[in-house]
């Protein structure tokens, strides 16, 4: 690499290695907020690479006592036991007339007699703006199917909405990808997996819109089904 | 692809030490920044590239065609199909939906529109730089561009989402021979970082902390609170836009690439036509020059015609920034405020006073009642509807104290707009950080890293003038 920087004050090379070290050092002091974010990626080969690295950042973290000023930070600000240091009542939205409530009610093949009815309701009380989405067959098992986190990130983002109600799991007894590999639906690696996804899934969209609803499985009739 | 994730600190890692590897290769570099360009542009949407590449396409097609035939028909109709296809996306959903409501309110029942249009990130500004290369070949400014030239200046990662707009005759020139910038690539690295803290700290907490709850919910708060959620948002738009600014020039200038300024502390302007002179300087640039001035030119230059262009270039700006009514509002208060101080300056002048008082009591009345022009303009910005503007604005004579909002978020606020006030003898004194040692220097990087991972959100909201 060159070092070109006739009237810079650092060489290319130098900057690179500038860079390197700031953002390492980010890395070490930020390694359990890294963690937390390639835990909310989709699923799949970027996300086991993701948690894999941050794995080790938060190990060597730990082990350099880099994640001690963070600790002392956010006990500084009052968010050890989850508070946002505020202590303050978040305001709820009131939707009014003039300013309508946008919804989108989305999910599985569940939401196709329950998203339209719900819309219905919900518009004629004449301060929402309801749209719905339906994707059969989709769930948090299978992203490679249908993703859902995608999906919101660009959706969310193109089109301003404040209530999100999401319903999926009805095809989500299935085999499911875990970072060690595939595990059978219903064992613990299944569980904290899929308790990893809908996690997740609760903080991205949190992190988009002001009111989520997840709407948990109807009970079924029989046990077969209702167990999955 | 947004700059403050992780994601794209690899990616610009990735491309700055490909850049510079190639640096001795003009081809294989401009191939290197190029590609650069596509997968920021592409990592939103694949899909998105065709627009972005149609857009090249087009534009140098027209750019040949000018130096072939008849330039003036060929730039007609080279701007006419770039505001097409921008008012296509920008403006067929604002379109379709008043005119479904006209003809609904008629009585009849058209069939509801089938086709909903996103907006592409970005779009506004890069047919602006298209429409400006089409210009500026025509005024002789600059020489038509090879392809790969003008696909790397079009694409080019750190002003493709949101500017600052910036001119061929500006950029080419630097793509002879890109060295890391007259102004060093240290300034560059807290440039970054000035950003970073800017957007996922201030303009964040403000938004969590008062303006998204008085714009979404402002019943519930009293009329100080929504007075002071006004002047957040008006301090949050310049806190989110600016960073962005902040962030390109200096990921450009990593690049050997110097971009336009695009503020200039514009809120301690005492007239709403400095603002506008300091406050998306590039836009402004450009609508001056590319509209303002050939109809000016054109025009009786009389103050009354004067002030109709004005009035028509700030609607245009209200415009510019989306399809809706509020922006439409906007784009007339601005133009009004315009058009009246170009008013009153012909009558000052008229009776031989100076075009802006002089005395500090009169330039304090003036710059409090420009900053509260600007600040109204904002509220119709950031509202949802014309309607919720209003009934913010109502809001504002209703009594009582602070009771949602802490006070320190009105602290925070009148600390935001007041460091533009800071002298720039004292702002100059944090570019000693820029002549540390590298290894301090990185330290320091990695401990506003700290800072902002740790005070600001969880995740990253798009930059506001991402819509646009």
């Amino acid at each position: 690499m060159r070092n070109t920087t006739p009237s810079g004050d650092m060489s290319v090379r130098t900057v690179s290695a500038v860079m390197v070290a700031a953002l390492s050092l980010g890395a070490l002091f930020n390694a359990q907020s890294l963690a937390t974010s390639a835990s909310a990626l989709s699923p799949g080969p970027a996300r086991s690479v993701a948690m894999a690295v941050t794995d080790g950042v938060v190990t060597m973290s730990g082990a350099l006592g880099l994640d001690r000023p963070r600790a002392l930070l956010e006990e500084m600000l009052g968010r050890g036991s989850g508070g946002n240091g505020e202590g303050r009542p978040r305001p709820v939205f009131v939707p009014s007339p003039n300013r309508r409530a946008s919804m989108l009610i989305a999910g599985d093949s569940l939401v196709d007699p329950f998203g339209p009815q719900l819309a219905r309701v919900a518009s004629a009380a004449g301060v929402l703006t309801a749209r719905w989405e339906i994707q059969y067959s989709s769930g948090l098992t299978r992203p490679q199917l249908f993703d859902w986190a995608e999906h919101f990130e660009g959706e969310l983002a193109e089109r301003p909405t404040d209530i999100v109600v999401f319903m999926v799991g009805a095809n989500d007894s299935q085999p499911i990808e875990t970072p060690q590999g595939w595990a059978s639906s219903g064992t613990p690696e299944w569980v904290t997996e899929y308790t990893g996804r809908v996690a997740a899934m609760m903080t991205l969209l949190e992190s988009r819109v002001g009111t989520v609803y997840w709407v948990g499985q109807p009970i079924a009739r029989s046990e077969i089904t209702r167990r999955g | 692809m947004l700059f403050p994730t992780p994601t794209f600190a690899v990616f610009f890692l990735l491309v700055f030490t490909a850049y510079w590897l190639t640096r001795s290769r003009p081809v294989l570099w401009k191939v290197v920044l190029l590609a650069a360009g596509w997968v920021f542009y592409a990592w939103w949407d694949w899909r998105l590239l065709f627009l972005l590449g149609g857009a090249i396409a087009l534009n140098h097609s027209i750019a040949v065609a000018m130096g072939r035939w008849s330039p003036r028909v060929w730039l007609i109709l080279g701007v006419a199909a770039n505001l097409a296809v921008l008012g296509f996306f920008k403006y067929y959903n604002f379109f379709v939906t008043n005119l479904v409501s006209a003809l609904q309110s008629l009585g009849w029942e058209p069939p509801r529109p089938a086709l909903h249009v996103l907006v592409p990130i970005g779009i506004s500004f890069f047919t602006f730089e298209a429409i400006a290369y089409l210009i500026e070949i025509r005024r002789g400014m600059v020489e038509r561009m090879r392809l790969l030239d003008f696909a790397v200046y079009l694409s080019f990662f750190p002003k493709l989402a949101s500017g600052p707009i910036t001119r061929p005759s500006e950029f080419t020139p630097q793509m002879d021979l890109p060295r890391m910038g007259p102004t060093g690539p240290s300034t560059a690295l807290w440039l970054i970082a000035r950003g970073l803290f800017k957007k996922m700290v201030l303009a964040t907490y403000l938004a969590d902390a008062v303006t998204s709850g008085v714009f979404s919910a402002p019943g519930q708060y009293s009329g100080v609170e929504v007075l002071v959620g006004v002047y957040a948002f008006t301090a949050q738009i310049y806190l989110d836009f600016s960073a962005y600014t902040d962030m390109a020039i200096g990921l450009a200038l990593l690049l050997g690439f110097r971009l336009p300024e695009n503020f200039d502390r514009p809120y301690t302007r005492i007239t709403v036509t400095t603002f506008w002179a300091h406050w998306h300087m590039t836009l402004t640039r450009w609508l001056r020059d590319f509209v303002f001035t050939p109809m000016a030119s054109r025009s009786r230059q009389t103050t009354a015609s004067t002030m109709r262009i004005l009035f028509l270039v700030m609607l245009l700006i209200g415009v510019w920034h989306g399809a809706g009514w509020t922006f439409v509002v906007f784009g007339v208060i601005h133009g009004a405020a315009l058009a009246v101080e170009r008013l009153a300056r012909v009558r000052r002048r008229s009776t031989g006073r100076p075009p802006v008082p002089v005395r500090p009591l009169g330039r304090i009345a003036r710059w409090a009642v420009t900053f509260h022009v600007v600040a109204l303009g904002w509220v119709f910005f950031r509202a949802d509807s014309v309607a919720s503007a209003f009934e913010i604005l109502g809001r504002l004579v209703t009594p009582g104290g602070f009771e949602r909002i802490s006070p320190w978020v009105a602290v925070m606020v009148v600390a935001s707009l007041g460091a533009q006030f800071v002298p720039g003898r004292l702002t100059a004194r944090f570019k000693r950080l820029t002549t540390l040692r590298p290894v301090l220097q990185a330290a320091l990087l990695g401990v506003v890293l700290l800072l902002v991972d740790t005070l600001g959100p969880v995740g990253v909201s798009p930059f506001i003038y991402f819509r646009f």
